[in-house]
Parts: C-alpha cells; structure tokens; sequence
C-alpha cells in the first residue's frame, strides 16, 4: 500500500531521514517509533507531498505522490500532532468542514458527521466551540476531524500527546476499531506501550534511519534480554555481585546506591529461581524481587544504546 | 461555495479581525468628530480667497470674476497689496492674468489644491475658451461653471476653528484605514493555508481541494467582510452627517477597491515566511504608516508628499483611496479620481498575483 524507498531529506546539515526505507501492507496497524526529533513526522510529512526531499521515492497505492495528487488525498485522512481546528467553529461544524473537503453530498456527510461524532464520544459536546474543550476532548474532536469521511488509509501523529489516560484508551481502543472497520492505519508515537498495544508491525526509528522493524515479538527477539530481574534493597558484596555474573544465562549485573539489583538474563527458564537460591545461600536478606519480560525501549536500548525515553 | 460560506461565517466570528476592522475606525469616527463638531460636510465648504493682479487676460478674468462667490471670493489687487495679503494668509492665492495666467501660493492644502485645479482646468481648455470669449463673450457662463463643478458644493462655513475641509481630510484619511485594516483577515486567511505556517493549513493542505478554489473561496470571504465592515463605517458617517456630496455611486467602487486592496496587501504579507508576530508587527505598522502619509494624524501630509514625492502618492493604497475620496467630493475630477482607481487596481493586482503565487500548492522545505 506505501513504499518508501531511499529517502533522504536534509534540513541544511542536519539529516532528517537518512535513506529511510518502509513498506505498509494493507489492512495493518503500522507504528514508527523513535524518541523526539528521529524524523518520524518527517517521514509523514514527505509522505503526504508536504515536504521537499533531497532523494527517494514515495508510492502511495502503487502511485507517485504529489501535492496535486487529489485522487490519492481523497483515499487518506490525517490526524496532526499538533490539534488543527477553527476555534470559532462549533464541535460539529468543524467536524462537517474538515469532511466536506472530501465529501460534498450533504446528505452523505451528515450521516459521516454523526458517526464520527459517535466513534469520538464527543454526541455531548457538538455544540460546544474547541476552547471549552479539555485537552483530551480537543484531541478527540482533532481524531474525529480527520477520519470522519472514512479514508482507506489513516495517518495519525502523536495523537495521544498531553492526553490524559482516560482519553488515551479511549482513543487508543478507536484506532483499533478504525482498523477492524477497514482502515489501514499508520500511528507515530514516542509512548513505547501505546505502539506495543495497539500495532500490528512496528519500525523504530533514530536518527532518521530505520533501525529494527517487524512485530513486537519479532522485535523483542532480536535482543538478548529475555528477562530482567530486580532485588530490592540487597546487602551484597562485589564478591556476591560477581557471583551473580557468573550464573547461567546472566548476561549484565548492576547494583546501584539504593542496594536495588538489576540482572539481565537471556531467555532461559527459572531463572529467577537461580538467583533467588544463591541468595538465600549466601543468607542475603532482600526486599521485594520483580520479573520483567523485554520491551520495546530495551529493544531501543540495546540497539542504540540509549533509552527511548531520552 | 461551500468554502466561501464557512469561511465567511468564521471569519465574521473573529472578535480579533471584528475590533481592528469595524470598531475601531468607529471609535475613531466618533472621536474626530467629537472633536470636529458637525463642521465636516463638503456641501457647507467655503469659498476660497483668492487675489487677482490683473495683467491684460480679460478672458481670464472674467472667467474668475463668473466663478467669484461661490468657489472664490476673489479680490482684485495690486501685486504688492496681494503679496502682502498672501504673506498674512488673508488669500489663498494669487492670480496672475497675464496671457498664460499663473499662480502663486505659499502652502499645500487644500484650498490651494482647488485654485491650483482651476487654473490647470482653464489652461487645459485655454483654446477652446479663448474662442468662446472672443466670438461668444456670453458663452463663458457656463464654461466658468463647466470648470468649477465642484463649486456647487461650496458654501461658507467655518466652526472649531478649522476649516471643513481640513477635517473632511480627516475622514478620508479614516476610511482609507478601515480598508487596508482588511489586511488582517487577508493574512488569517493566507496564514492558515500554508502549511509551514500553521497546523490548520498543514490539515487543508492534505485535502484535496484545488488550491485555486481555495485561495478565491478566501479572498471572497475575507472581501466580504471587510468591503461589509468598511460600508457600516459610511453609513455611521453618515448617520454623523457626513454626506460626501451625495455621491455614493462613486464612493462605492472606491470602498470596494480599497477593501481588497486591504484583503490582497495582507495576503501579500500573510503568504510570506515570516514569525505569524513579525508579520502582524509589519502590517500594523505599513497600515498605520501609509495612513499617516494619506493624512490621518496630519491632513495636509498628503500634499506634502504630493508635493516632495508624488510617486509616493501613486503607489499608497491609502493616499490613493483618500485621493479619490478627493477627486469625488472636493475637486470634482472624474481624470482624477479614474487614475486612482487605476493605480489602486494595479497595486491590487501586484498584491493578489504575488500571493497566490506564494500560496500556490507546494512542498516545502521545512514545516
């Protein structure tokens, strides 16, 4: 459904994408993750003829994209990081603007309108002008703005920004309907479990390059951590530390001021058992113990060094 | 039509837009004429003194003599007693009859201005009028009348002490702010279609609507309202007695050619890639500026420039609007007031094209 192939964009020295590469199958949820500033919106923005790029190319159902490629435009429906609504317009009026840009039949575009209304839970508030909003309200009234005339593919962009988590999984559970509806949807985010939760295939993203991309397992498997253990408030010694080190499967030892223990493990089995029984052997006395299965900002740790979060 | 409809509604919504292009040139009307009391009526304008030294133009003189009363109160003199007469502003002007008569005054204004425009009109007729008062002495009735048109509109009066005429400058000068203040919903509008400039362009611009349904569907909206906003100050001058010589007609075209003069002019600066603050600081700024040079804070600015640098006059929407305001309701100069409204159109046009041009579907190159 969209190829990208080579794409590099610079804004003066700094590059933006670095012969970016992606391919979107129909029907999918796509997540690009990548902390601030890896060039995801980036990717978009070329994506839809936005912006200039130095080299690559873009199809978007099996076509060039261009700025006057209406045709294509009519297909897409996108939702901007940042909320893009007439503040003198009412909850419904700018919801029937923005898809009466792609929908003229009034009757049609009403009944879309409701819908959209509908999906966004915002039936109470139509009336209501966006500065009477709360910021969750605002976003959903943004999401309802720009799926309403109910596009093939959905592009949305940090859509859960300065949401709070009410509205986050009310949002997050609708894109999940958009795509059981038939929407092909591709969802830009930094919130690492917002894009474990909700996608399909995820690529990661830094520097503008594409570092790791497949399904959250597939991605999780590419690393080495298969589990992290933590041991809270443990007295040991470097002798005790080392020992740990040497156990099966163990790969990375740390243990900080706060006496907390942190070993990151390959995928084994008990191998919280193993630890446990050293300690209780050596008559360490600990506090609570915590067994973590790897996420995506350990794949993003791993593979870049540094935290998703950063 | 769709989008000329929401826009228009949207944009009649903007308390902001609302306040800089209807109240507050009505706050201003209200506040010149508190201060002007109700002497601004052009049908009450006075006659302008002026001297006459005679130096053998019969023809001439009494083409002057015919139009003594109602435009000139004109005074026979010798050159020394008119010289002197001039010097303590007891005339306007001095009239030299000689073969080709001349004129001689001290200021700018616009009582000189209406003396300067008899004389240019009996020159510009000179052959014609020669020969009227040679073969038809008689005849030079209605040809004194044909060059003082305007005069019918003259007639004594003078209150606060200022002239009428003076503060009808005033006035002028007011309406011609109230149309470039349409800059403001000219650059709303091109703000939020380019899309490096605001998140609501970037969200139109991904639509697939033709840029040129766009860009008009804005600039018809954002006319509108101005050319409705600028049509509500008239008849508030109206209301506070101003007539403008009854010819609304022609004060019409100008009101509406200077709102998208305003409209085009900040869709000129609204296109560009400016800080959306830097962009509002220039346009307040120019409209003030251009303002100031058609005569709002000083009403014989005008003349000065007119006077220093007239091309200055010929590329200022606002001198240009408040020049024909003149031409209409003061000189009577249909030549006059065509020409503004040429030069306005052509400014227009420069403003219009080059927006669209900048707004123009495209990629950009950063967002």
């Amino acid at each position: 459904m969209i190829h990208i192939e080579n794409l590099v964009k610079r804004y003066g020295e700094l590059l933006a994408l670095d012969h970016f590469n992606l391919d979107i199958q129909e029907g999918e949820i796509f997540g690009l993750l990548g902390p601030n500033g890896s060039g995801k919106t980036t990717a978009i923005n070329c994506l839809l003829a936005l912006l200039k790029f130095d080299k690559g190319t873009i199809t978007v159902f099996g076509k060039q994209m261009q700025p006057d490629s209406y045709g294509l435009k009519r297909q897409i429906g996108v939702v901007p990081q940042n909320v893009a609504v007439f503040e003198q317009m009412t909850v419904y009026e700018n919801i029937d603007y923005f898809c009466g840009l792609y929908v003229p039949e009034k009757g049609k575009r009403r009944e879309l309108v409701q819908d959209a209304i509908q999906f966004t839970g915002l039936e109470d508030y139509k009336k209501m002008m966006p500065r009477k909003l709360s910021g969750g309200l605002l976003r959903r009234l943004n999401i309802a703005c720009g799926i309403a005339h109910r596009p093939r593919l959905i592009i949305m962009d940090e859509p859960t920004v300065a949401v709070d988590p009410q509205s986050r999984n009310r949002i997050l559970e609708g894109i999940v309907e958009l795509n059981r509806n038939g929407s092909t949807i591709i969802y830009t985010s930094h919130y690492m479990e917002e894009v474990e939760q909700i996608c399909s295939r995820i690529v990661i993203m830094d520097h503008g390059r594409s570092i790791a991309e497949g399904t959250p397992e597939e991605l999780k498997q590419m690393i080495k951590t298969g589990e992290t253990i933590v041991v809270e408030k443990a007295e040991l010694t470097q002798e005790q530390q080392a020992d740990i080190a040497n156990l099966p499967h163990v790969f990375r030892v740390e243990y900080d001021r706060e006496r907390t223990l942190t070993v990151k493990c390959t995928s084994a089995q008990h191998n919280v058992v193993r630890i446990l029984n050293y300690l209780q052997g050596q008559g360490v006395t600990f506090g609570r113990v915590l067994s973590e299965l790897p996420t995506l900002n350990d794949v993003f740790l791993e593979l870049t060094g540094k935290e998703l979060r950063d | 039509m769709r989008l000329y409809a929401i826009r228009l509604l949207q944009l009649l919504r903007r308390k902001q837009e609302g306040f800089w292009g209807l109240l507050f040139p009505i706050v201003m009307a209200t506040l010149f004429f508190v201060s002007f009391g109700n002497g601004v009526d052009p049908e009450k304008m006075s006659a302008v003194p002026a001297a006459l030294v005679s130096r053998g133009n019969q023809i001439f003189e009494r083409l002057l003599q015919e139009m003594d009363g109602a435009v000139l109160n004109l005074n026979p003199m010798e050159e020394e007693e008119a010289l002197e007469a001039l010097a303590h502003g007891e005339v306007k002007g001095i009239f030299y009859s000689e073969e080709e008569p001349s004129l001689t005054v001290t200021s700018l204004g616009i009582q000189e201005t209406v003396l300067e425009t008899l004389l240019r009109s009996y020159l510009e007729n000179q052959t014609m009028i020669l020969q009227i008062g040679e073969q038809n002495p008689a005849g030079l009735i209605p040809a004194a009348a044909q060059i003082s048109r305007y005069g019918d509109y003259l007639e004594s009066a003078d209150i606060n002490g200022g002239s009428m005429e003076t503060n009808l400058g005033y006035f002028y000068a007011l309406i011609s702010m109230a149309c470039l203040f349409g800059a403001f919903l000219g650059m709303t509008c091109a703000t939020e279609m380019r899309a490096d400039q605001s998140p609501l362009a970037l969200r139109r611009s991904v639509a697939p609507v033709h840029r040129l349904s766009l860009v008009l569907a804005e600039m018809a909206a954002a006319f509108t309202v101005q050319f409705g906003n600028v049509c509500l100050l008239l008849l508030y001058l109206r209301l506070l007695g101003l007539s403008f010589g009854g010819k609304w007609a022609l004060l019409l075209p100008v009101c509406a050619l200077g709102s998208m003069a305003g409209v085009a002019f900040g869709m000129f600066v609204g296109s560009a890639k400016m800080r959306e603050g830097f962009k509002n600081t220039v346009l307040i700024g120019s409209s003030l500026l251009m303002s100031f040079f058609a005569g709002l804070m000083f009403v014989n600015m005008k003349d000065i420039v007119e006077h220093h640098a007239p091309l200055l006059n010929r590329i200022n929407p606002a001198a240009l609007i408040a020049d024909a305001f003149y031409s209409i309701s003061i000189y009577d100069n249909p030549e006059r007031y065509r020409r503004n409204l040429f030069l306005l159109a052509a400014i227009t046009s420069v403003f219009v094209l080059t927006g669209f041009w900048r707004l123009r579907r495209e990629r950009y190159e950063s967002l």
